[in-house]
C-alpha cells in the first residue's frame, strides 16, 4: 500500500508539470494566430488529464467502493 | 411544534411568504443604498428565488444537509422509522412510496388547474369574435396551460417511477432518500411559482417563452422563467437519483438483461432529463437576464441571434418529449403481459427500443425550426433523424401487437386504458412523419394540426398509461380497490372524447386554424368544428373528474384486497404484503428468472432467501 | 463479519453510488457551460472579446495549481497525513479565492465593456459569471471540509466529503480549461 500512495504524490506533481507545458503552448498558440483547431486539441488533452489523474474517472465504473 | 405547524407543508409555505418577502425587501433595499427607486421586475425575480428556498427551509430539506456540513452525524435513512398515517404525507418523508405518491398527487393538481385553463380558453373558442376574456388573458391562459401541464407530466413520470421502480428492482428504497425527497419538495414552491405567474401580469408568448416576444412580455415571463428553472432542477436531481438506483440497487441476480422493462423505461427518460434540462434552464436563464441586465443575447440590435435561443430551447424541449412518453411507453410494456398473460415479444428489442429512441432524440430538435430561418441545410439533415425515430418507436408497436397476439385478454380497467394507450399512441405518432417532412411542415407548422399531433401523442403516451398505472398500483397503496365500474365509465368518456377533440383539432387546422390566437375568420367556416372540439374537451374533462372521485371515494369504501389481485409475477405482488410495508422487502430477494414468463410452466422470477444470521 | 467490518462494507456501498451520483451531477452541470460555449461561437464566431492577456494566463495558472492542491489533499488525508491534507485544503481555497478576485475584481472591471454593450459583453460576463459562481460554491464546499477536517473528521478509509470537494473543484477547473482558450485564445479581435 505504502508504496503506491508515494506514487500518488510523485504523479500529482508530473500530471501539474504537464498541464502547465500544456499552458504555455496554449497560450503561445493562442496569440501567434494558431488554428483553433490546435488549441481545442490542447484542451482536450488538459482536460483529459484531470479527468484521468485529478478526478479518476476510472474509480467510478469499481462496484466496491474504495478510496 | 403542535397543531397546525406540524405540518411540513404549512412550514414551509410560510417559508416560502417569508422568503420572497425577503427577496423583495433585498433587492428594494440594495437599490435604495445605490440611490435607485424600486423596481418590480428584479425585486420580483429575486423574490421568488428566495421564495422557493424559504419554502426548503420551512420544511426541513435542508436540515441534514447542514447537520453535515457543521460535522454533525444523522440516523441512516434505513434506520428511520416514520410514524404511519396520513400526515406523513404532507411533510419531508423520507420514503420512496410516500414521495411517489405526494408526487402523483402533485400531478393530479397541476393536471386539474392545468386542465381548467384549456376549458376557459376552448370556450371562447367556440365563437369568432372575443367574448368573455381579453387578448393578453387568453394568451396568458395558453402558455399557462402548456407548462403547467409539462410539469404536470414530468411530477407523473416522476410518481411512477419513484413508487414502482425500486419495488420492482427490489430495493429497499432509492439510493438518496433525502435528494429524493428534496427533489420534490423543489417543484412544490416552483409550481406555485409558476401559478403566480397569471397574477403577476401573465405573459403572451405561450410555453415556448420566444424571444424577442419574450423579452418584451409582461412581468408574468420571469415568474414563469423561475418556475421552469426551479421544476428543472426537480427533474434533473429525481433522474440522477433514479439513475443511480437503477444501476447500483438492484436485487441479486437481476442483471441488466433481467431487469423489468419499465425500468429500462426509466433509464432512458433519465438519462435524458438529466443533460438535456440544463439547456431550458440556461436558454431562459438568458432571456431572464436580458430583461434584467440587457445583456443582448437574442436582441438584434446589439448583434444578438433569437434564432440561437430556439436552438437551445429545442435542444431540451424535444428529447423533453420523449422524457414524458418514454416511462408511459414503458408502463404499456410492463403490464401488458400480465393482462395478456402470456410473456412479452422480443424483450430485448424493447429494452433497447428506448434507450434507442433517447439517443436519436437528441439530434431531431431542429424539426421544430424548418420555418424559423435557421441556416438552410440543416433542413434537410433534420427531418432524415426526425424520421428515424420512428424505427424505435414501431419495435414498440410489434411488440405490443405480438404480446396481445393470441394472448388469453382479460378486460380489467387497466388493460382498457393500456387499449386506449396503444390506439392514441398510435395517431399521436403517425401524425409525426408528416410535421418532420420539411415540405408538409412549412404548411403545417404553428397550426392546430400540430396541437392535435402532441396531444395525440402526449395522450397515448402519458395520459393513459398514467391511469392504467395507478389503477394497477392503487391497491398497493392503499390496500383497496378502485370502482370497476366508475373506471370503465372514465375509460368510455375519455377516449371517444379525446379522439373527437384530437381528430377535429388536427382537421382546423389542416383548413388553417393557427395555434394560440384567440380569434378566427368566420368565413374559415370552422366554427362548429370548433364547438364540437369544445365539447370533447369537457368530456374529457369530466371523465378526468370521475376518476378522481372514484379514487378518493375508494381509498375509504374500495374493495379490501391483501393477496395478489392481478396475478402478477412482479416482486411487489408476490413477495410483498398489501399495502406495502416501510422499507420495502422485509427480508432480501434473489431473481432467478425472467419477469415476464407468464403462462410458461415452471418458469420462476424471484425467491426469497432466508434472513441472514446474526442480522 | 464483525460490527465495524459491517459498517465498512456498508460504506463502500455507499461510497459507489454517492460517486456515481457525484459524476453524474457532473455531466449534467457540465451540459450548462456546453450550452455557454455554443453561445459564445454562435454570436461571436472567430471573434474574441478585447481582454487582457496577461490577467488571463494569471488567473488561468493560479487555478491550475489550486487543482494540484485539492488533488495533493486528497492523496495526503488518504495516506493519513493529516497536517499535509489541512494545508493543501487552505492552499486551494486561497487559490480558489486570487481566482474570483483576479476574474471578477480585475478583469469584469478591465474589460472595456459592460454585460449590457453588445453581444460581447453579453458572452463574456455570462461564461464568466457562471463559472465564477461555480468556484464560489467550490470554495465554500473546501470551506466545510476544512473546518470539519480541523475538528479530525476524515480518515484514510472515510472521507468521501473530501473527495467530492476535490472533485467539484477540479470539475471547475476543466470548465476553465475550456472557457480560457474560448474566451482568450480562439479568434481574432
Ligand atoms: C413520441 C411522442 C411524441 C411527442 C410527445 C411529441 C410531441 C410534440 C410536441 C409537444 C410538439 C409541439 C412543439 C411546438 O410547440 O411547436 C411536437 C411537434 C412536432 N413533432 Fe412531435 N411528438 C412525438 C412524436 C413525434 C414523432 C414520432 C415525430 C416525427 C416522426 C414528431 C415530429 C414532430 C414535429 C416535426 C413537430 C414540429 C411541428 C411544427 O411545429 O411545425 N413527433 N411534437
Ligand atoms: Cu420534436
Amino acid at each position: 500500500m505504502q508504496s503506491t500512495k508515494i506514487d500518488e504524490l510523485k504523479r500529482g506533481v508530473l500530471v501539474f508539470l504537464g498541464l502547465a507545458v500544456l499552458t504555455v503552448v496554449e497560450y503561445y498558440l493562442g496569440t501567434h494566430e494558431a488554428a483553433p483547431i490546435f488549441l481545442w486539441v490542447v484542451a482536450l488533452l488538459k482536460a483529459g488529464l484531470v479527468l484521468v489523474y485529478f478526478m479518476h474517472i476510472g474509480r467510478v465504473f469499481r462496484s466496491e467502493g474504495e478510496h | 411544534m403542535k397543531g397546525i405547524f406540524s405540518y411540513g407543508i404549512v412550514r414551509g409555505l410560510i417559508g416560502q411568504i417569508v422568503g420572497w418577502a425577503a427577496g423583495i425587501g433585498l433587492v428594494t433595499g440594495i437599490r435604495a443604498l445605490m440611490g435607485l427607486a424600486y423596481k418590480a421586475e428584479p425585486a420580483w425575480v429575486v423574490g421568488a428565488a428566495f421564495g422557493v428556498i424559504g419554502f426548503l427551509i420551512g420544511i426541513g430539506a435542508f436540515r441534514d444537509w447542514f447537520a453535515w456540513a457543521k460535522g454533525e452525524e444523522t440516523p441512516d435513512p434505513e434506520e428511520i422509522q416514520e410514524e404511519p398515517g396520513v400526515k406523513r404525507y404532507f411533510g419531508f418523508s423520507l420514503d420512496h412510496k410516500v414521495i411517489g405518491v405526494q408526487y402523483a398527487f402533485l400531478s393530479l393538481f397541476l393536471l386539474v388547474v392545468g386542465g381548467s385553463f384549456a376549458l376557459i380558453f376552448r370556450v371562447e373558442l367556440v365563437q369568432t369574435g372575443m367574448q368573455w376574456v381579453s387578448l393578453n388573458f387568453f394568451n396568458t391562459l395558453i402558455g399557462m396551460h402548456g407548462m403547467t401541464l409539462i410539469v404536470s407530466i414530468l411530477m407523473g413520470i416522476s410518481a411512477m417511477s419513484n413508487y414502482a421502480v425500486p419495488l420492482l428492482i427490489g430495493a429497499r428504497d432509492m439510493a438518496f432518500p433525502r435528494l429524493n425527497a428534496f427533489s420534490f419538495w423543489l417543484a412544490v414552491p416552483a409550481s406555485l411559482v409558476l401559478v403566480s405567474a397569471i397574477f403577476t401580469g401573465g405573459f403572451d408568448t405561450g410555453w415556448t417563452g420566444y424571444p424577442p416576444l419574450s423579452l418584451r412580455a409582461p412581468m408574468g415571463m420571469q415568474m414563469f422563467f423561475v418556475a421552469v428553472f426551479f421544476a428543472g432542477w426537480s427533474s434533473i436531481l429525481g433522474a440522477l437519483n433514479l439513475i443511480v438506483t437503477i444501476l447500483r440497487m438492484r436485487a441479486p441476480g437481476m442483471n441488466m438483461f433481467r431487469m423489468p422493462i419499465f425500468a429500462w423505461a426509466t433509464l432512458a427518460t433519465s438519462i435524458i432529463a438529466l443533460t438535456a434540462t440544463q439547456l431550458i434552464g440556461t436558454s431562459f436563464q438568458m432571456v431572464s437576464f436580458e430583461r434584467l441586465f440587457g445583456m443582448g443575447f437574442f436582441d438584434a440590435t446589439k448583434g444578438g441571434n433569437p434564432i440561437l435561443f430556439q436552438h437551445l430551447f429545442w435542444f431540451y424541449s424535444h428529447p423533453a418529449v420523449y422524457i414524458f412518453v418514454l416511462p408511459g411507453l414503458g408502463i404499456i410494456s410492463e403490464l401488458l403481459p400480465v393482462f395478456v398473460r402470456k410473456p412479452l415479444f422480443g424483450y430485448k428489442w424493447v429494452a433497447m427500443s428506448s434507450l434507442g429512441i433517447a439517443l436519436v432524440g437528441f439530434l431531431v430538435w431542429a424539426h421544430h425550426m424548418f420555418t424559423s430561418g435557421m441556416e438552410e441545410y440543416l433542413r434537410v439533415p433534420f427531418m432524415y433523424s426526425t424520421l428515424l425515430v420512428a424505427v424505435p418507436t414501431g419495435i414498440k408497436f410489434f411488440s405490443w401487437v405480438a404480446t396481445m397476439w393470441m394472448g388469453r385478454i382479460r378486460f380489467q380497467v387497466p388493460m382498457l386504458f393500456l387499449i386506449g394507450a396503444i390506439i392514441v399512441f398510435l395517431i399521436g405518432g403517425l401524425s409525426g412523419p408528416p410535421l418532420g417532412t420539411v415540405s408538409t411542415n412549412l404548411h403545417m407548422h404553428d397550426s392546430y394540426f400540430v396541437v392535435g399531433h402532441f396531444h395525440a401523442t402526449m395522450f397515448g403516451g402519458f395520459i393513459f398509461p398514467l391511469f392504467a398505472a395507478v389503477y394497477y398500483w392503487y391497491p398497493k397503496v392503499t390496500g383497496r380497490k378502485m370502482n370497476d365500474l366508475l373506471g370503465k365509465i372514465h375509460f368510455y368518456l375519455l377516449t371517444p372524447g379525446f379522439l373527437i377533440m384530437s381528430f377535429g383539432q388536427m382537421q382546423v387546422g389542416l383548413l388553417g386554424m393557427r395555434r394560440r390566437i384567440a380569434d378566427y375568420d368566420p368565413a374559415q367556416g370552422f366554427e362548429t368544428a370548433h364547438l364540437i372540439i369544445t365539447i370533447a374537451g369537457f368530456m374529457v374533462a369530466l371523465s378526468v373528474l370521475i376518476f378522481l372521485i372514484n379514487m378518493f371515494v375508494s381509498a375509504k369504501r374500495g374493495e379490501v384486497v391483501t393477496e395478489n389481485v392481478w396475478q402478477s409475477r412482479s416482486p411487489e405482488w408476490t413477495v410483498l404484503p398489501t399495502p406495502a410495508p416501510m422499507h420495502n422487502y422485509p427480508q432480501p430477494i434473489r431473481v432467478v428468472g425472467d419477469p415476464y414468463d407468464y403462462g410458461l410452466k415452471g418458469a420462476r422470477y424471484v425467491e426469497v432467501l432466508p434472513q441472514q444470521a446474526g442480522d | 463479519m464483525t460490527a465495524p467490518e459491517a459498517a465498512l462494507t456498508t460504506y463502500r456501498q455507499k461510497l459507489a453510488n454517492n460517486r456515481l451520483g457525484l459524476w453524474l451531477f457532473i455531466l449534467s452541470d457540465s451540459f450548462v457551460f456546453a450550452a455557454l460555449l455554443v453561445t459564445r461561437f454562435y454570436l461571436l464566431g472567430d471573434k474574441r472579446p478585447h481582454l487582457e492577456q496577461e490577467l488571463g494566463l494569471i488567473v488561468t495558472s493560479v487555478l491550475l495549481i489550486s487543482s494540484f492542491f485539492a488533488n495533493r489533499a486528497e492523496v495526503q488525508i488518504s495516506k493519513g497525513n493529516r497536517k499535509g491534507f489541512l494545508t493543501s485544503i487552505l492552499i486551494t481555497m486561497l487559490l480558489g479565492i486570487a481566482f474570483l478576485v483576479g476574474v471578477v475584481g480585475f478583469e469584469w472591471r478591465l474589460a472595456p465593456f459592460g454585460p449590457a454593450d453588445g453581444v460581447e459583453g453579453a458572452v463574456f460576463f455570462m461564461m464568466t459569471g457562471m463559472h465564477a459562481f461555480h468556484v464560489l460554491t467550490g470554495v465554500i464546499f473546501l470551506l466545510i471540509v476544512f473546518r470539519n477536517g480541523l475538528k479530525g473528521h476524515y480518515s484514510p478509509e472515510k472521507h468521501w466529503a473530501v473527495e467530492a470537494a476535490a472533485n467539484y473543484w477540479h470539475f471547475v477547473d476543466v470548465v476553465w480549461i475550456f472557457f480560457y482558450p474560448a474566451l482568450y485564445l480562439i479568434g481574432s479581435l
